[in-house]
């Protein structure tokens, strides 16, 4: 199988994803979503 | 091999009860836990109902607090590469709304996608600069989806919080009537030139490992492509067009079978 | 989905840990005026309301009102460095998911303030300027009431 430019995209995001799970950033995407701040929902 | 597998089920699936199941699943308040993964399309996470994390959301909490977002760049950056923009026509609730408005009864507006490129302006300055120098989200505070899948949702069914509702509330009700009465006259408008969500996925699409052939030799020009397209384009001039979110309505309705799904290799 | 914490209801137990390693336990403090104030550094009402519940907590504490602000954050470092640059002295616990459910929590900014018997007297979601005088009027009274 040739090399593809979506094999790259494809390693790169990988990268990224795993880098974000180390740094346990789904904690805080959790956090936030579940936060439910009424500034954020445009009521202030 | 899977990707061909993905393209003969989607082909055989009715799209709408994909969108359909997909808004239920989103907005499913069955698995509180899972507000950590990322839903792959533009999805309020404070809808009174949500199950996942809105990508923009989360993009711009992380540009607010200052912290470089891998996580979610990482999980955009694999469904960009695999599929392109196939959630936006597959998976987004408000792509559903917008196609759904579409099919009343109304004259039509038809628009070029030439003001495409406004959806990067609004990644760019709405989601990105101006929350940066502002720390405040004001994307979300100004997103219809959010006003439809929050705002009003939660004003309806908390009493107590109906006092909240003050000019930015309001504003933001224009918006989104602003954008429903669009969608009535116009394929798609704020996919086309607003959804900062679209602009990320749009990136992919030339590259994907997913993607659109057309057969030149037996494509007749006849624009049956374009009418039944979800975004008003002409899928022969460009099949790999960033504002092809990959409905696959063209792939049924063209009348030489000239359009199919194919792997990037291909 | 977040529910709604009514007046007049028994306040549901909690005991937190603040940052500063002391506990707050709700079954303890029967007889005591409690102030909760649930935030996050995220939030930008919350961030508008917190020089209120500062100044509430250095005028009123000395007359026996129990503070706890419980903020939604996940990162207990960052929480620590927002409170220390404006000097903020008010005690602070992380959230427990289980306790914040129990009041209904979910939207902030929202304030609790539960009388002497641990019965919930008032709350209070989002924040303007001056939405503290409500709390403040609040406060007064419930300081008054005598002790069961």
């Amino acid at each position: 199988m040739k090399l593809q430019k979506y094999h790259i995209l494809l390693f790169i995001s990988l990268g990224l994803l795993l880098l974000g799970l180390v740094r346990t950033e789904f904690q805080t995407v959790y956090a936030h979503a579940r936060l439910l701040c009424l500034s954020c929902m445009g009521l202030q | 091999m899977m990707l061909n597998r993905l393209a003969g089920l989607l082909l055989k699936v009715r799209r709408w009860v994909v969108q359909l199941a997909a808004f239920g699943l989103w907005n499913s308040l069955l698995f509180p836990g899972l507000k950590a993964l990322p839903c792959p399309a533009l999805n309020c996470y404070g809808c009174p109902f949500a199950v996942v994390a809105c990508p923009i959301g989360t993009l711009q909490h992380f540009i607010v607090i200052r912290e470089a977002p891998f996580y979610m760049l990482g999980v955009l950056g694999i469904i960009g590469a695999l599929v392109g923009r196939i959630s936006c026509g597959w998976l987004c609730p408000f792509g559903f709304l917008q196609d759904l408005l579409y099919k009343l009864k109304a004259p039509k507006l038809r628009l070029s996608n030439r003001f495409g490129w406004l959806r990067y302006a609004v990644l760019v300055v709405l989601v990105g600069l101006i929350p940066f120098f502002t720390l405040e989200p004001w994307f979300c505070k100004l997103c219809p989806t959010g006003t439809l899948e929050a705002g009003i949702p939660w004003l309806a069914l908390r009493p107590d919080l109906r006092h909240l509702a003050g000019w930015l509330f309001w504003s933001k009700v224009g918006i989104l009537v602003f954008f429903l009465a669009w969608m009535v006259f116009t394929r798609r408008p704020f996919c086309r030139f607003v959804c900062p969500l679209g602009a990320i996925y749009s990136l992919f699409n030339r590259f994907s490992a997913l993607q659109l052939r057309v057969d030149e030799s037996a494509c007749a020009r006849c624009d049956r492509c374009q009418e039944v397209c979800s975004m008003d384009i002409r899928v022969y001039e460009n099949p790999q067009s960033g504002q092809c979110v990959r409905c696959l309505e063209c792939v049924r309705a063209c009348p030489k079978g000239a359009v199919r799904l194919a792997g990037a290799e291909e | 989905m977040t529910h709604v914490l009514e007046i007049g209801s028994v306040a549901p137990e909690f005991a937190l840990e603040t940052l500063d390693g002391e506990v707050v336990d709700l079954s303890q403090l029967k007889g005591q005026v409690v102030l909760l104030d649930f935030w996050a550094t995220s939030c930008p009402p919350c961030k508008k309301e917190l020089p209120a519940i500062q100044a509430i907590y250095e005028e009123y504490g000395k007359d026996g009102l129990v503070v706890l602000t419980i903020s939604k954050d996940n990162d207990e470092a960052k929480v620590r460095s927002f409170l220390e640059e404006p000097g903020y002295t008010f005690p602070c616990a992380l959230e427990d998911e289980a306790m914040t459910e129990s009041y209904g929590g979910g939207l902030v900014p929202y304030v609790v303030l539960i009388d002497r018997k641990g019965i919930v007297r008032y709350t209070h979601r989002g924040y303007d300027a001056g939405d503290e005088r409500a709390l403040i009027s609040e406060i007064e009274n419930l300081l008054a009431e005598t002790s069961p």
